[in-house]
C-alpha cells in the first residue's frame, strides 16, 4: 500500500521578485527568460568573434584613417582653388611620369598610385596636370630625349611654332610658356621611372638637334652582318647571277628610301655646357610588389593604406606648395658613361643577380627609393640572356628561311601544296622582321640594363645648377593665397 | 573654309550664311543664359518685383556664363589648333 503523505512539503514561500523583473513579468516575455544570467558564448564561438573582430577592426580603422588623413591634407590646400581667375588664364600644371614597373604587366600601376594617392590634394588645390605612361621599359627615356631635342631646336631658333598655334587668343610665346613650366613641376613616381627621366634628360642634353633616326643606324649596322648575303651556288648560270645582284641592291636602295627623311639641314651644334633651370621634380616614392611569394606582405599592405596615403598626400602637399631646394648630390659623383650609346647599345653584360649585401650608397637625392629595387623580380636580370639565347635560335633558322624565300623567289623550285596554302615570308619581309626582332631586343636590353638595380642614376654634373627638388615644407607653413594676374 | 570657294560671288554667299549662322547663335545663347539664370535665381513668385537678391544673382550668373563661355572656346580652339599642327 502506498503511504500517502499526509502532510505534503511545504512549499517554499514564493521568491521576491524585484527589480526590473516585476515590470517585465506582465509583458509576455517567457518567465524563464527573466531569470536567465548572461553566459559567454562558447570557446569556439569566441575564438571566432575575436578573430573576425579584430580584422575587421584593423581594416577599418585603416579605411577611416586614409579618409582622415587624406581630408586633413585637402584642406590645408583647398584654400588655394577659391583664387579668381581670368577666362583666359590657365592655372599652374605639372607634367606626371609614371613608367612601367619592371616585370610589371600592367604599365598603369604607377599612374594608378598617382590617381589614387597624390592626385586629390592637386586636384583640391587646382593644380593642373598632364599624365604620361610608359608602356614598356625605356619609353619614358625616349620621349624625354625627345622633348629635350625639340625645346633645345625651339631655343636655338630652328623651330617655330606652326601658325595655327599663334594665332589662338591664349597662345604664350616661348618664354611665357618656360616661365609657366619653371612655375610647374614635374612629378616622377618610382625610382625606374627616376632613372628612365634622368637617362633620357642625359642623352637629350648631350645629343645633337638633328633627328637620329635609330632605324637607319641599325639597318647600316645590319647590313655588315653577313646573313642576307648572296650564296655562290653552282646551280646559278653566271648570266642569271648577275641579273639578280641588282636585284639586292634595288631592294635595299628601295627599303632606304623608304625610310628617308626630308634634308636635316640643322647645323651640328656641340652640346651645351649649361643647362638651363628645369622645373623641380618631385620624387614620390612607389613600389609595386610581383609574385606568389608576395601575397602576405600584400595583403599585409592592403591592411596599411594609410602609410601609402600619408606618404603621396606629404608628396603632393610640398608640390603644391611650391617648396624646393636645389638637388643635393655629393660633388664626388661622377658623370655616367656617354649616354647616345646607352640608349640604344646592346650590352649584353652576364646576368648579374641583385647583390644581396648592397655597399651602402651615399649619393643624396639620387638614392632615392633605393630600397625599392630589391623587389625586382631575380628572372628579369636574365633577360639578357634570355635575348641573346632568342637571338641565337632566330639566327640558326634564319638561313633555312632565306634559303626557301630566295629558291621560290628564282623559281628554282615548285611550290609545295603547303606553302601555296601558307606562303612563307619573301626576302623583303624576312629583312623587316629581322630589323624588327633586332630593333626590340637591343632597346629591351638597353631599358632594363638601365633601370635593373645595379645601374646607378645617370648623372651629370651640368644638373647640379639645373635640377631643383620638392622638399617637405617646414611644418608652420600654409599655403598662402598666390594672387594670379 | 571661306577662302577655298575663290569665286567672289560664293564667298559673300558663304559670308552671309555664316553672318545669319552667328547671330542665330547669338540669341540662343541669350535664350540660353534667361532661361539658366531664370531657373536658378527666381524661386520666390510671392511678389512681382526684382528683389536685389535676385537682380545680384542675375548679374552674377551673366557673368559667369559669359566667362565660361570664353574659357571653353578658348580651350577647343587650342585643342583644333593641336590637332591641325599634328
Amino acid at each position: 500500500m502506498v503511504v500517502h503523505n499526509v502532510e505534503p512539503t511545504p512549499k517554499p514561500p514564493p521568491a521576491r521578485v524585484s527589480g526590473v523583473k516585476t515590470v517585465l513579468r506582465y509583458t509576455g516575455i517567457p518567465p524563464s527568460w527573466l531569470d536567465k544570467r548572461p553566459k559567454l558564448p562558447s570557446r569556439n564561438w569566441l575564438i571566432f568573434l575575436t578573430a573576425s573582430a579584430t580584422i575587421l577592426g584593423y581594416g577599418v580603422y585603416d579605411r577611416r584613417e586614409c579618409k582622415r588623413i587624406q581630408d586633413e591634407y585637402i584642406e590645408k590646400v583647398q584654400s588655394l582653388s577659391e583664387d579668381p581667375l581670368n577666362p583666359l588664364d590657365v592655372s599652374r600644371k605639372v607634367t606626371v611620369y609614371g613608367a612601367k614597373w619592371p616585370g610589371d604587366e600592367d604599365h598603369q600601376q604607377a599612374l594608378k598610385y598617382f590617381r589614387k594617392y597624390v592626385k586629390p590634394i592637386l586636384v583640391a588645390a587646382a593644380v593642373d596636370f598632364d599624365m604620361y605612361s610608359g608602356k614598356k621599359l625605356g619609353d619614358i627615356a625616349t620621349r624625354i630625349a625627345e622633348d629635350v631635342r625639340l625645346r633645345r631646336r625651339l631655343d636655338a631658333g630652328i623651330d617655330e611654332d606652326p601658325i595655327q598655334k599663334k594665332v589662338l587668343p591664349t597662345y604664350m610665346d616661348p618664354e611665357e610658356r618656360r616661365k609657366r613650366e619653371l612655375e610647374g613641376g614635374i612629378v616622377l613616381i618610382g625610382r625606374p621611372t627616376f632613372k628612365e627621366f634622368m637617362a633620357g634628360l642625359k642623352k637629350g642634353w648631350s645629343s645633337g638637334l638633328q633627328k637620329v633616326d635609330g632605324e637607319e643606324i641599325l639597318a647600316q649596322e645590319l647590313e655588315d652582318d653577313h646573313y642576307f648575303d648572296e650564296v655562290d651556288d653552282d646551280m646559278l648560270a653566271p648570266a642569271s647571277k648577275l641579273s639578280y645582284s641588282p636585284i639586292f641592291t634595288m631592294s635595299s636602295q628601295a627599303l632606304q628610301q623608304k625610310r628617308a627623311t626630308p634634308e636635316d639641314t640643322t647645323p651640328d651644334v656641340a652640346p651645351p655646357q649649361s643647362i638651363p633651370q628645369l622645373p623641380p621634380l618631385l620624387l614620390v616614392p612607389f613600389s609595386n610588389r610581383i609574385g606568389f611569394t608576395q601575397i602576405p606582405i600584400m595583403i599585409w599592405e592592403w591592411f596599411n593604406k594609410r602609410r601609402l596615403v600619408q606618404s603621396g598626400a606629404e608628396a603632393a602637399y610640398s608640390l603644391v606648395l611650391a617648396n624646393s631646394r636645389p638637388i643635393s648630390v655629393p660633388s664626388g659623383v661622377p658623370s655616367t658613361s656617354e649616354p647616345s650609346e646607352q640608349l640604344l647599345s646592346d650590352s649584353t653584360s652576364s646576368a648579374e643577380h641583385p647583390t644581396e649585401a648592397s655597399p651602402p650608397s651615399d649619393l643624396g637625392d639620387l638614392d632615392f627609393d633605393l630600397d625599392k629595387e630589391r623587389l625586382f623580380k631575380k628572372s628579369l636580370y636574365k633577360i639578357p640572356e634570355e635575348v641573346e639565347q632568342a637571338r641565337k635560335e632566330y639566327y640558326e633558322k634564319l638561313p633555312a628561311r632565306l634559303a626557301t624565300a630566295r629558291a621560290l623567289a628564282r623559281g628554282t623550285r615548285e611550290w609545295t601544296k603547303d606553302e601555296v596554302e601558307n606562303p612563307p615570308p619573301t626576302e623583303v619581309e624576312l629583312r623587316a622582321e629581322r630589323m624588327k626582332r633586332e630593333q626590340e631586343w637591343r632597346f629591351n636590353v638597353a631599358s632594363w640594363n638601365r633601370v635593373k638595380g645595379d645601374t646607378p642614376v645617370e648623372w651629370d654634373e651640368r644638373f647640379r645648377d639645373a635640377l631643383r627638388v620638392f622638399s617637405k615644407p617646414p611644418s608652420d607653413a600654409s599655403p598662402a593665397p598666390s594672387s594670379e594676374q | 573654309m571661306d577662302f577655298s570657294n575663290f569665286n567672289s560671288a560664293e564667298q559673300a554667299h558663304m559670308t552671309k550664311i555664316i553672318e545669319k549662322k552667328q547671330m542665330q547663335d547669338f540669341l540662343k545663347m541669350y535664350a540660353n543664359i534667361v532661361e539658366k539664370c531664370f531657373t536658378t535665381c527666381c524661386n520666390d513668385f510671392t511678389s512681382k518685383a526684382l528683389s536685389s537678391k535676385e537682380d545680384a544673382c542675375v548679374a552674377n550668373c551673366t557673368e559667369k556664363w559669359l566667362k565660361h563661355s570664353e574659357r571653353v572656346g578658348a580651350r577647343f580652339a587650342e585643342f583644333n589648333a593641336e590637332q591641325a599642327s599634328q
